[in-house]
């Protein structure tokens, strides 16, 4: 017998079964993270997120984003979960070199 | 790592900088990505294969500091990619013209595209009110009319620039602009490609101000609405009373036709924000161009760009003054050597000073820019002045030494150097017999030995021989230590000769050699026998500079003042000069003072003069005392004897030589102010003063005389 999403979260059953899958979830992130250097386990056995931590990849070097399992529709925050980029770029001579170097002339049009 | 670009590897190892940047933090991509409004960052979304999925704008990218943060996750989940596998390329990109907004055009008089409705900031013109029907095409007012047929119909347009065409790489792109007639659109699309350049605000009012056509097209627009000239240019202005500026119509102008048109340029004088070096010594510049809180000054966009400062060196120039040259201007010389030529005022202390050049020239440059500061050698100075001659009565007798500071702009010089008329050099000045020495001074002169005679030239006034005789065709005289000694007859004359060694010029023939001369006494010419060595022919002026010294009489071959000795001698006293008679001019007495007839000249040895030696006495007639006609007793003396009262002596005298300064003084009897003294006459009744101003009380006077002479003192009685 189908039931509605409200049912749902009123059924022992399937709360306990999702919270049995976010479990899962929570702990395989956690290890995907383990093994990526990613946590750092204190003197308490309290993990944390290192915040030099490089983004969360799977083994094909693919960065994965994954789902806050407490709040559907938002991506977790954490630093493995955004991607940074240096706003330094390799920087070129300008002119006067470029115009001896460089033909810039128009080829087109 | 290297970003992908079409440089081959050699130019990109010659372009590419050694240290990594952020791009933007000046120059024409300033400011750094992130910064701006115009900055966003699209999503390319495609699938593991690479097929292009869709396109968004992120939301979730972030910036700090100098790093870009990616929130890939929270970017696709917000567009519902909650599971999968994606490939994304994220683009950052910078809006450089156009946009996403609409506007609303129309057509005014003919104008077409005129925009009537859009966003304000964007367009520069406020917004006009409109309506759509239900196919969403949009007319002019707040609702549709009663009649529908008379709504007038407004273009939908976007803030945008099409793509014309894109090369067959597809790496380079034609744009076009779109049928919107707006300063701003078409600003922004030139901006695309023309050079960033700074122009202050508050050049363009001064641009069109510095044009009569400009400036008087400006009054037509601003004034009269109707003239074809503002139907054109109002609606390009979007003209608006009292809120469009001349500024704007200069501006305007420029962009459409000024700078394309070679004649037209911006101000150069004002306007364009002021610059300065840093410092005196400094090699930095400083630009304020910030005139006006309108002006927006240079921007970051403009950093590492280049600057062209017109006129910022001089390379060349052409003097142009403002006043004629001064053709005869010279450049300043120096001051040349000078001497002060020393006259002393007959019977005064008082001596006159004048400049000149060793030349014997006059030194007086009559200007302003040279200035003589005097010092007379008795504490008293003179003021600088223009003034190159001075004057100065001494207060007391003795020895001084003025000198004088020329001064000229450039030049300074003291002349302390002291010469007579004839040139002679003097040590000092002196009045009155020094006490400090009784060697009077030997002075010298170029003539020194030589017999003299007059050119007989009358048109400089005639010498005299004494003070009231004048000079003729005989008159001689001998110069000695640059005295003047008259030769007093033919006698004295012919010895003379003898022990000068002088004999008659002789021609070939044995004939007498003569010269003629005008005898301006009788009014003939005369023969002047000539003699060997020659007597010396002068001017009347040049005999006149000499001073006189005793007569060469029959004394001076015998007890007298020879010709060996050094003038002058002790008894002389100052310096005398006769001066001249003007031509004509009606003598006192002697009125020609025939010392030997022109005969002389070929009989040496004849004597015609009566008056060998010139002896005469001075008497000093002493104040009778006669309380009757007011007048009190006396006292006189001549210089180095005693006082003689009238009760004594009713007079003294004293017999001089030869001609002399003779100096004597008076006093009243009794105490001193009691009986005022009024000085010397020259006759019993005191009518005729001797003397101009009369001298004080036991005051010397100081008097050249060579004849008998009588002077009556005066003193009045105080009772």
């Amino acid at each position: 017998m189908p039931l509605t999403r409200e049912e749902l979260q009123k059924s022992e059953y399937y709360q306990k079964l999702k919270e049995q899958d976010r479990t899962q979830y929570l702990n395989e992130l956690e290890q995907r993270r383990r093994l990526s250097g990613a946590v750092i386990v204190t003197e308490n056995d309290n993990v944390i997120i290192n915040s030099e931590t490089p983004p969360l990849r799977n083994d094909a070097g693919v960065f994965v984003a994954v789902e806050d399992p407490f709040d559907e529709g938002k991506n977790l925050t954490d630093q493995d979960q955004l991607i940074k980029i240096t706003k330094k770029t390799s920087v070129y001579q300008t002119s006067p070199q470029w115009d001896v170097i460089l033909d810039r002339d128009f080829k087109e049009l | 790592m290297r970003i992908e670009t079409p440089l081959s590897p050699n130019d990109f190892g010659e372009l590419k900088k050694e240290s990594k940047e952020v791009l933007g933090v000046g120059g024409h991509l300033s400011p750094p990505f992130g910064q701006s409004t115009n900055d966003y960052v699209e999503v390319h979304l495609l699938d593991t294969n690479g097929t292009f999925i869709e396109k968004f704008n992120s939301n979730h990218t972030s910036f700090e500091d100098d790093m870009m943060i990616l929130n890939i996750g929270q970017d696709l989940r917000d567009r519902d990619y909650n599971r999968g596998e994606f490939k994304v390329r994220y683009n950052f990109i910078r809006k450089v013209a156009g946009g996403e907004e609409i506007v609303l055009t129309k057509t005014v008089d003919g104008q077409p595209n005129l925009i009537h409705s859009g966003n304000p900031e964007l367009t520069g013109v406020p917004m006009g009110k409109f309506f759509t029907d239900q196919e969403g095409n949009a007319f002019i007012g707040e609702s549709p009319p009663s009649n529908m047929q008379d709504a007038v119909p407004l273009d939908i347009k976007e803030w945008k620039f099409k793509v014309d065409e894109i090369s067959p790489s597809r790496t380079e792109v034609r744009i076009v602009p779109q049928l919107i007639n707006n300063v701003n659109y078409i600003k922004e699309f030139r901006d695309l490609i023309d050079p960033k350049r700074y122009v202050p605000e508050t050049a363009w009012a001064e641009y069109v101000e510095g044009d009569t056509g400009l400036r008087g097209a400006w009054n037509i627009i601003s004034t009269n609405p109707n003239d074809p000239l503002s139907k054109w240019w109002r609606p390009r202005l979007q003209f608006q009373d009292n809120v469009t500026k001349k500024s704007d119509f200069g501006k305007l102008h420029w962009n459409l036709f000024g700078k394309d048109e070679p004649n037209r340029s911006l101000p150069t004088q004002d306007g364009g924000g002021q610059i300065s070096w840093t410092g005196p010594d400094s090699s930095r510049l400083e630009f304020n161009v910030r005139r006006e809180v309108e002006d927006e000054g240079f921007k970051d966009t403009m950093k590492g760009s280049t600057i062209t400062i017109e006129k910022a060196y001089i390379v060349d120039y052409e003097s142009r003054p403002d006043i004629d040259e001064n053709s005869d201007y010279q450049q300043e010389d120096a001051i040349p050597d000078l001497y002060i030529q020393v006259v002393r005022v007959e019977n005064t202390k008082t001596f006159n000073y004048s400049m000149y050049t060793m030349d014997g020239d006059v030194y007086d440059p009559n200007s302003q820019g040279v200035q003589f500061y005097w010092e007379f050698g008795c504490g008293h100075r003179q003021d600088a002045s223009a003034e190159s001659n001075a004057s100065h009565n001494y207060d007391t007798e003795g020895t001084y030494q003025p000198s004088v500071i020329v001064m000229t702009p450039n030049f300074q010089s003291e002349v302390t150097e002291l010469r007579t008329p004839n040139g002679r050099i003097l040590d000092y000045v002196e009045i009155g017999t020094p006490e400090s020495t009784n060697a009077p001074l030997i002075e010298n002169s170029s003539l020194d030995g030589k017999i003299i005679r007059w050119n007989c030239n009358t048109s400089q006034g005639i010498p005299r021989n004494r003070s009231t005789s004048r000079s003729t065709t005989s008159s001689r005289w001998y110069i000695q230590n640059g005295y003047r000694r008259l030769i007093t007859n033919g006698t004295n004359l012919g010895i003379l000769r003898t022990l000068l060694g002088s004999t008659i010029a002789q021609d070939s023939d044995g004939n007498t050699k003569t010269v003629s001369r005008f005898d301006d006494v009788n009014n003939v010419n005369v023969d002047v026998t000539l003699f060997n060595p020659l007597d010396i022919e002068l001017d009347a002026v040049s005999i006149s500079d000499f001073p006189i010294g005793p007569d060469i009489d029959a004394t001076a071959f015998t007890t007298g003042v020879s010709i060996n000795e050094s003038l002058p001698t002790p008894d002389m006293g100052q310096k005398v000069f006769l001066g001249l008679f003007e031509s004509g001019q009606e003598e006192t007495e002697n009125e020609v003072d025939d010392e030997f007839g022109q005969e002389e000249e070929t009989d040496e040895g004849q004597d015609d003069s009566s008056s060998d030696g010139n002896a005469f006495t001075v008497t000093l007639v002493n104040s009778p005392i006669a309380m009757s006609q007011g007048l009190a007793g006396s006292e006189v003396a001549f210089q180095g004897g005693s006082y003689i009262n009238t009760n004594t002596q009713s007079q003294i005298q004293q017999v001089f030589q030869t001609g002399q300064i003779v100096s004597f003084k008076g006093k009243g009897m009794g105490a001193m102010g009691v009986n005022p003294f009024a000085g010397f006459f020259d006759d019993e009744n005191f009518s005729t003063p001797s003397f101009s101003p009369q001298p004080d009380a036991d005051e010397l006077v100081d008097i050249f005389l060579d004849s008998n002479r009588t002077f009556y003192v005066k003193v009045e009685s105080g009772f």
